[in-house]
């Protein structure tokens, strides 16, 4: 003889009675106990009600959920994009970016094997006036005050979701961490890298 | 807000009584322009960033979130920290919710993943009846009371030793009268294993009551 399975027999301590099941059952012992000791464990645990909390608790938890969502800002931040004016701009330009920066990275073999640029890095710790020259004239380039202008509102976290900002590891790290000598001969590479193809 | 309602007996003048009704946090109210919006319109309202709409979705929600809780961690302290933070973690995730379930079953998915990760870390703990001041007890004796909460916690302690699996689909069956297809969506399982987790849940906890190990 075929017991029931326990699908069965749930179904039939839950009050559900299908035909071949409940024959069965009236014929055997070991299947009525299961049943039995089913409705038992149902029964007694069903008698645990949860407390009633005072009826101000439920205004309580409202406040606090508003409270903490209003803390929290908007539901996702995912949606700074799509409200951010001038995202069509900046799409095209962090393309030029990371085409930039790639370039740079494939490039930079050569630059440390020459010896111009050695002795560029080497002159970078003692002469910070030039230093401070080359930034100035870095900082007047158009497409770097394009880039300054379009993202002057956007802030760190936000860059990081949408992929923006350097990721630990990734190739477009290894740039933010240049001394200013390498940047400026990574300037350098990147307007000769650059002109050939009239960009 | 106070409002105050005068009782008559009918042939008299002279008031019986007078109940005096003080809402002291009306601000806390959900704004009623949401109130008649479904729920695809009101998740719709919270994304354009308008949170009236997401104080409807507390209100309709928030007791069925509690009681979820209170299940799995058995006191109120918890539970309430427990509620609060499954609406906090829907309002962060309503751009997920893509209305292929109700908002309820989501609530509840969220609730239950929510709770399984605190009683995890945390032994469920049922409050001691003096610490129940909260609690609404009027209709109860003394002595019904001291004998109700002793075999409620004795029945939580066995349905917190219960495996997780199983400890949610008893709970979503037996207190929310959820059917095995809508726990299966919560749990992301089969309505199958969802019958085999409540019967062993039942079995297991036959035995614990009976003072057997499982």
């Amino acid at each position: 003889m075929r017991h029931l399975t326990e699908g069965e027999l749930l179904d039939l301590a839950e009050g559900a009675q299908p035909e071949p099941s409940a024959g069965h059952l009236a014929a055997c012992e070991a299947c009525r106990q299961q049943v039995t000791d089913l409705r038992s464990a149902m029964t007694a645990a069903a008698a645990v009600d949860v407390p009633e909390p005072s009826p101000l608790f439920w205004e309580h938890l409202s406040v606090r959920v508003r409270e903490a969502v209003d803390a929290e800002g908007g539901p996702s931040r995912a949606g700074w994009l799509l409200r951010w004016p001038s995202w069509r701009a900046i799409v095209p330009i962090g393309a030029l970016a990371m085409l930039a920066l790639t370039a740079a990275l494939m490039l930079r073999p050569a630059y440390e094997s020459s010896p111009a640029a050695n002795a560029s890095a080497g002159s970078e710790i003692t002469d910070t006036a030039a230093d401070a020259g080359d930034l100035a004239q870095l900082a007047d380039d158009p497409s770097l005050t394009l880039l300054a202008d379009l993202t002057s509102d956007l802030d760190w976290d936000a860059a990081s979701e949408a992929g923006l900002a350097p990721r630990t590891g990734a190739v477009d790290d290894v740039v933010t961490s240049l001394s200013s000598g390498e940047r400026r001969e990574l300037h350098r590479l990147l307007q000769e890298a650059l002109r050939p193809s009239g960009v | 807000m106070a409002q105050t309602l005068t009782w008559t007996r009918p042939g008299t003048r002279q008031p019986e009584w007078d109940l005096t009704v003080v809402r002291p946090e009306a601000a806390a109210a959900a704004d009623p322009s949401f109130s008649d919006l479904g729920e695809a319109d009101l998740v719709t309202a919270c994304l354009r960033g308008q949170n009236g709409a997401f104080d409807v979705i507390v209100e309709r929600h928030r007791r069925a979130v509690y009681q979820l809780c209170y299940r799995f961690v058995g006191n109120h302290e918890d539970a309430s920290d427990l509620s609060q933070d499954v609406f906090l973690r829907a309002y962060r995730g309503l751009r997920s919710f893509g209305g292929r379930s109700s908002l309820a079953t989501w609530l509840y998915r969220i609730g239950v993943n929510v709770c399984l990760n605190r009683v995890s870390v945390k032994k469920p703990q049922s409050e001691p009846i003096e610490a129940r001041q909260h609690v609404d007890t009027r209709t109860e004796s003394p002595s019904e009371r001291l004998m109700g909460a002793e075999r409620a916690a004795r029945v939580r302690a066995a349905i917190a030793q219960l495996p997780r699996k199983q400890r949610a689909a008893l709970i979503l069956r037996m207190y929310h009268e959820m059917s095995h297809q809508e726990i299966a969506d919560v749990v992301g399982s089969s309505a199958g294993a969802v019958k085999a987790n409540v019967f062993h849940a039942l079995q297991n906890l036959k035995k614990l009551l009976a003072g057997e190990r499982v």
